[in-house]
Order: structure tokens, then sequence, then C-alpha cells
């Protein structure tokens, strides 16, 4: 599971470099970052433009908005607040997502042959998807940051602003409502 | 004998996030729990579905696309709260306000149209009035002439004109339509924006495509324009019998379709053509071949 690949050295050096109007700077922090945002938008939404509109939105705040880090929190937990907010403003906005197309939750069957094993993975992230983006924004925000991003309770909480116990209690009602929308999927992928 | 179920816990076993006293203790419950065990299976498998979830690869024109918007004016300034309270206590302001801006908004249209009559104005908005204007009572040969002009303003390039020069990072190898091929394309500029014009023909009909970022506007000349939807997709008709003209959009894109003879089920063809290969960009495709704007 990915972990974050950029320690507070690298982060702190970026903010400082940012907040000093560096073209450069603030370039490689994007570059560092926007496959984590825009995965987390993406996720979110279902949507790929949406997630791209709204990856932009979030580093044009970050870009205004990085004088106002502090470096009391980690370079990245400031970064996921900004993003989750974008992605909750865009959500009130549209008031829900159009779910993803193709995305389906049907009983699958493995053939065995590499390709066909291929099409079946895809089917089933798909699917997982799709049942992801069903779950309410709180629950989707918690198990988007635990599965693509991989942070521990302690950085989703500190992420998403609510308590590690919070963190555990959303998960545990993710994977109960998961667990019956995609029971089709669990029973062929057995 | 079970009080305790450790249904609550269950998540966190598996994600081996409890402390190591609370861990065996789940741990022991389990054992002798079949309730309890059943759902640890179905959490467990879960889990594991939930790990096919992985991090996507932001396209790789994404920066250019935020480079765009940063050139982009910065919009008026707008009240950080919105609630009806809010709205209720201070509607006498924001009703003096908007009408201060409706006012503004006149005069800037007023002043665009006498500075550039016809043609690419100020403030990012692109009048086609002078290109559609003759292909609307034109006969098939005259239109077909008509269309496969460059637009007023646009500067006239062949089509083995270098790419980059002319701002097109690519250009679909396939034709929206069969039958039909890319013969020329032209560049405009629209504020800091291009605009490309795209013509495809087949010999006696042609149509136009134009591309442009989203923050440019269309206007249509005299012709008034309408929201519509064909065959599925959402976009603007020029209100015009004598030609088929449709803006649509994708994203941060959009595109103006003008033709005379498409029949809405071309129209739909090429429009779902367009929009698809905006989303075959953005969808990380490696092949690259989305229309991009500069």
């Amino acid at each position: 599971m990915f972990r974050a690949e950029t320690g507070p050295t690298f982060e702190s050096r970026q903010g400082e470099g940012c907040k000093g109007g560096r073209e450069e700077e603030f370039r490689t922090l994007f570059e560092a970052y926007k496959d984590r945002v825009f995965s987390l938008a993406f996720h979110f939404t279902g949507d790929t433009p949406l997630a791209l509109d709204i990856t932009q939105e979030v580093f044009l705040k970050v870009l205004s908005g990085i004088g106002e880090f502090r470096g009391q929190s980690q370079f990245t937990t400031w970064l996921y607040r900004i993003a989750v907010n974008v992605c909750m403003d865009e959500f009130r906005r549209r008031r829900r997502f159009v779910p993803l197309a193709q995305a389906t939750n049907r009983h699958l069957t493995s053939l065995g042959r590499p390709q066909e094993e291929a099409l079946v993975r895809r089917q089933v992230r798909q699917a997982v998807q799709a049942a992801v983006v069903r779950l309410t924004p709180k629950l989707r925000f918690t198990v988007i940051l635990r599965y693509v991003d991989g942070l521990s309770y302690e950085e989703i909480a500190a992420a998403l602003g609510c308590s590690p116990s919070a963190v555990a209690a959303r998960l545990n009602r993710s994977h109960r409502i998961l667990a019956r929308q995609l029971a089709t999927l669990r029973r062929s992928t057995d | 004998m079970f009080l305790n179920h450790v249904s609550s816990k269950i998540s966190s076993y598996c994600h081996d996030a409890l402390p190591p006293e609370e861990a065996a203790r789940v741990s022991a419950h389990l054992e002798q729990c079949q309730r309890c065990r059943r759902r640890h299976a179905k959490t467990a498998s879960i889990v594991e579905l939930l790990g096919y979830l992985e991090r996507i690869r932001a396209p790789v024109l994404l920066w250019d696309d935020i480079e765009m918007r940063r050139r982009r004016p910065a919009p008026l300034p707008v009240p950080e709260t919105s609630t009806s309270a809010w709205l209720l206590r201070r509607r006498g302001p924001i009703a003096a306000v908007a009408a201060l801006l409706v006012a503004m908004a006149a005069l800037e249209t007023l002043r665009v149209t006498n500075e550039s009559p016809g043609g690419a104005g100020i403030f990012d908005e692109l009048d086609l009035g002078a290109y559609l204007h003759p292909v609307q009572a034109a006969s098939p040969a005259a239109s077909y002439r008509a269309l496969a002009r460059a637009a007023p303003g646009f500067d006239s390039r062949e089509r083995d004109d270098p790419l980059l020069a002319s701002g097109l990072r690519s250009v679909p190898d396939a034709s929206p339509l069969p039958g039909y091929h890319l013969q020329a394309q032209h560049i405009g500029s629209v504020g800091a924006h291009r605009v490309v014009q795209l013509i495809y023909g087949n010999g006696s009909e042609a149509f136009s495509v134009f591309v442009a970022p989203a923050s440019v506007r269309f206007r249509f000349g005299s012709q008034s324009a309408f929201d519509t939807v064909v065959q599925g997709i959402r976009c603007v008709k020029v209100d015009c019998p004598m030609q088929q003209t449709y803006a649509f959009h994708e994203g941060n894109y959009q595109w103006v379709l003008v033709s005379k003879s498409l029949d809405q089920a071309r129209a739909a063809i090429v429009m779902r053509y367009f929009i698809a290969t905006h989303q075959r960009e953005v969808d990380n495709d490696a092949r690259q071949t989305r229309i991009f704007v500069r």
C-alpha cells in the first residue's frame, strides 16, 4: 500500500519555496502531489473531468493560500484538508455525482487466461469504485484516505478533523455497507 | 456468555490498528463466537476488495490547464457566507450592488460591440456571426465554400503546418464522420487564448468545429441560441433553420459545430466524437489524442 514518499524536510522546503513565490518550487510541489489529489477527487466523484476541475482548484488554492500554512501540521494534512473542502464544495453544488458509467455490481466469472483475468480485475475495481462513490461523503473520504492513500487512522483523523476513534467507527460502518453492496462480487471472487 | 461482542472492533482488528491487549481480546473472542467470526470473514473479504482501489495518475497536461486558469483575470469577490438569513439582512445592499453590476455589464457589452464589431473582441469573447451569416441562405455548393474557409480573424494554415507552431498539440487522425476528412485547420486568438477551427469535408459537404477553452464565450451574430438536448447530449443550438450549429462542452473545453446539412443524428455523432476525444485524454490514454488549445 502506498505510503507518503516525502518527509517533513521535503514538505517544509517546498512550502517555504512556494511562500517565496518561486514558480519552480510550486511546480515541483505540484508534481509531487498531483496524483494524490487527483486520485482523491476521482474516487470521491467517480467522474474524471470533474476530478480534473477539482484538482486544478485545489492547487490554485494551495498557491494562493500557501502563505497561511504555518507548518504546525504536516503539509500533506493541510493539502488533504483543502482537497476535502474543495470536494465538499463541489458536492454541495451538484448535490450528487454521476456514478461511474460502466461500473456494475454483476457476477464475474474468471476464465483463467491472463487477459481475461486483467478484465475481471478491472471490472472488480470499477464495481468497488462505484460502490465507494455511493457512500456518504464522510465515509467515502475515510475509505479513500485509508485504501488509496494508505493513511493511518491518526493521519486520516488529522486530515478530516475528527478523532481516530471516529475514523475507526466510519471504517466499520463503511465495511458493513460495502459488504451489502458488493455481496455478489464477494461471492464471485471467493 | 458473549455479552461483549467485538463487531465494532473488527475493522480495526483487520487493519491491525488495535492496541496489542485489545487485539488479543478480539482474537480470543473470535475463536469462540460464530457470529463475530462470520462478521470478521465478511469484513476481511471487503478489506481485500477495497485493496483493488489504487492511486490514479493525473493527466500530464494538468499543469497546462492550471497555468491557463492562473492567467485568467480574478473573478469579482463573492461574500464568504451565503445563508438565507444573511441574504435577508442584506437584501437592500445586495440589490443595489446587483443593479450596479448589471449596469456595468451592459456598458461593457456596448463597449465590446463598439470596439470590435463582428470579430474577436476583448474579454475572451468570440463572435462567429460573420462566419455563420453567409452560410444561412447559401446553396449547397456555396455553403461548402463558405464553411471551408477560415472564420474572420483566423489565420489560415494548411493541414501540413507544424502542429505545435499552430498551438494545436495533436489532432485525432480519425474523422468524426465516415467519408469526411480533415481539410484544414485555422488558428484564432481570443484574449489570451487560442481558438482552433477544424474543417472537415467529403467533397460535397463540409462542417467546421471550433475548439476553445471554456473561458471563451461564443456569440452567434444576430442569431439567438437556446439550450437543448440532442440524442442525450446537452448543448446549445443556434436558433437558425438554415444551419445546424451546436455549442457543447466537456470539462475545461468547448466546441462549436457549424454545419449546413448535418442532421441531428450525425451532429450528435460529431459531438460525441469530440467529447470522447477529450475524455480519452483525461483518462490517461497513452495516445494523447486530445485537442489542446493555448
